[in-house]
């Protein structure tokens, strides 16, 4: 019998790698210039989340995508988990926070970067599924979806860098309809690992957030798309 | 900056290794083994692990360790000291709590001593209170008939054909980057086809295990690429593998023992049939 398929089980996260259950049962303080935030994991799906006004439970999901590195989604917020340098960024409703993790003083944080711009990125989630990406401008960029890989359209995007080779991208805006990719899409936010060509990340849809995975190509776009 | 021009290292068949698991710190396991001899495994750090028979001492040990899903992981070991080279890897299945170990060695033909040889056993996960499951990880001839693309790294990619139980063969096609870095520099093989192994674990896992026995006999010292065994955990739910190699690369003149970690993600593909269908040299 051949088992290859085209991955039916699943749809835009076929590639999604297993969850991490690394941090289960630990805790972290993430601090800023202005504020504490902990999370603390009970066991491998829940966690509580405190940023100073009480501390709410959330399941999580936990990906990694290199030895120290995670990406953690719970509820609609995102958190980058750095544990080599410890630093974390947050994706909340109020925006983004960079900080560190310990309750020393904040130093070098992640941040906001232009480094990305100029590249042009195929990642494939799926059997047949893929996105192409062109970060044409430090905030905004040109994304497709097969099969209609062709029709680009831009989008605003937020890059963050985590560290050498390693960035967050946030690009937010409808993806169209007849793609495969869930329908109502709002927003797909990736941790992007450059040295092993590998993404963890999640989409927003109007019925949830999915988490997904993917390896990356690099096609030749036509020059015309990073203008 | 264009990152395609990132500044990566070079790899061959690793770059798409999924991140290493380090969650099993901590846990401590008991294998009651078909064989006869069962294990005791100890994971006292995020890459140190005891084991040993039961009754005996423990050893210390480097391990690595993936995950091909939630429950289901790809644990590696050499055994330090061993003359010759030993190495162990488990398939440790915590939803089923069942295992299957596969033990690898060199040394054991005087003629081509650095051939790997393989031995299987597979097991139970003993629970206090809880009875021993009584199915196992077992051979299987399921994935007869599966032809398989796998992407190993950005531009490379191979196609499997499992086409029978005992044996598997490989294409690289003409536009994969796997043509310029998997070709052998000496390759007087008249096939692909080497011996195969394959395990059901779970619906839609498998644990396929490839030996280069024949590339070892016919090529020998004049390939770069010696005997090696390539243990894959593969999950056609989402059609990715995790992997390990166990066997032996020369450099400057001097065997040198390869563990490499591997991963790839995979889609079907139609292969010529000539291909497929072509006979099998080594068999009569």
């Amino acid at each position: 019998m051949n088992h290859s398929n085209y991955g039916v089980k699943y749809g835009v996260d076929q590639y999604r790698f297993a969850h991490n259950y690394d941090l289960k049962d630990s805790s972290l303080i993430i601090k800023d210039a202005d504020k504490e935030y902990s999370l603390a994991f009970a066991g491998k799906e829940k966690l509580s989340f405190d940023f100073g006004e009480g501390a709410r439970d959330y399941k999580y999901e936990c990906l990694k995508i290199e030895a120290d590195t995670y990406f953690l989604r719970f509820g609609e917020n995102v958190a980058v988990i750095e544990l080599s340098e410890g630093r974390a960024t947050l994706v909340l409703s109020e925006g983004y926070v960079f900080g560190v993790i310990g309750r020393g003083a904040p130093e070098a944080t992640h941040g906001f970067t232009d480094e990305m711009t100029g590249t042009g990125v195929r990642w494939v989630l799926g059997c047949d599924k893929f996105t192409d990406h062109v970060y044409n401008r430090s905030d905004l960029c040109r994304a497709s979806w097969s099969p209609r890989e062709k029709d680009f359209v831009e989008y605003p995007a937020k890059y963050v860098k985590i560290k050498a080779g390693i960035y967050l991208v946030d690009i937010e805006g409808h993806a169209g309809s007849r793609l495969y990719m869930p329908e109502g899409h709002e927003r797909i936010i990736t941790l992007q690992d450059y040295e092993h060509m590998l993404m963890a990340g999640c989409v927003y849809m109007k019925s949830g957030v999915k988490t997904i995975g993917a390896y990356g190509e690099f096609p030749d776009f036509d020059r015309e798309l990073f203008a | 900056m264009n990152l395609k021009d990132y500044p990566r290292k070079t790899y061959s068949i690793n770059q798409f290794t999924q991140p290493p698991c380090y969650e099993l710190e901590g846990e401590s396991f008991f294998f009651v083994m078909d064989d006869g001899y069962d294990y005791e495994l100890s994971i006292t750090g995020k890459d140190a692990l005891t084991w040993n028979k039961a009754g005996e001492s423990p050893k210390k040990e480097i391990f690595q360790c993936l995950k091909a899903d939630d429950t289901t992981y790809m644990l590696r070991f050499e055994i330090s000291g061993s003359d010759p080279r030993a190495g162990v890897t488990f398939v440790i299945d915590l939803e089923q709590r069942l295992v299957t170990m596969l033990t690898c060695r060199t040394g054991l033909n005087p003629k081509f001593p650095l051939l790997v040889y393989s031995h299987y056993d597979f097991g139970a996960i003993r629970s206090d209170g809880e009875a021993l499951p009584f199915a196992r990880h077992g051979f299987t001839s399921d994935l007869i008939g599966t032809t398989v693309e796998w992407h190993w790294r950005s531009g490379m990619w191979t196609q499997h054909a499992y086409y029978c139980a005992n044996y598997y063969r490989i294409a690289l096609p003409q536009n994969s980057l796997a043509r310029q870095s998997l070709s052998s520099p000496v390759n007087n093989t008249p096939s692909s086809d080497e011996p195969a192994v394959y395990i059901k674990i779970k619906e839609n896992m498998y644990f396929f295990v490839l030996t280069e026995v024949h590339s070892e006999r016919i090529d020998g010292e004049t390939n770069k690429f010696r005997s090696n065994n390539m243990a894959f955990l593969q999950n056609y739910d989402r059609m990715y593998h995790v992997g390990r190699t166990f066997g032996t690369n020369m450099a400057e003149g001097r065997p040198i023992p390869t563990n490499i970690l591997f991963g790839a993600f995979g889609n079907p593909v139609e292969l010529d049939p000539a291909f497929l269908n072509a006979p099998n040299p080594y068999v009569v």
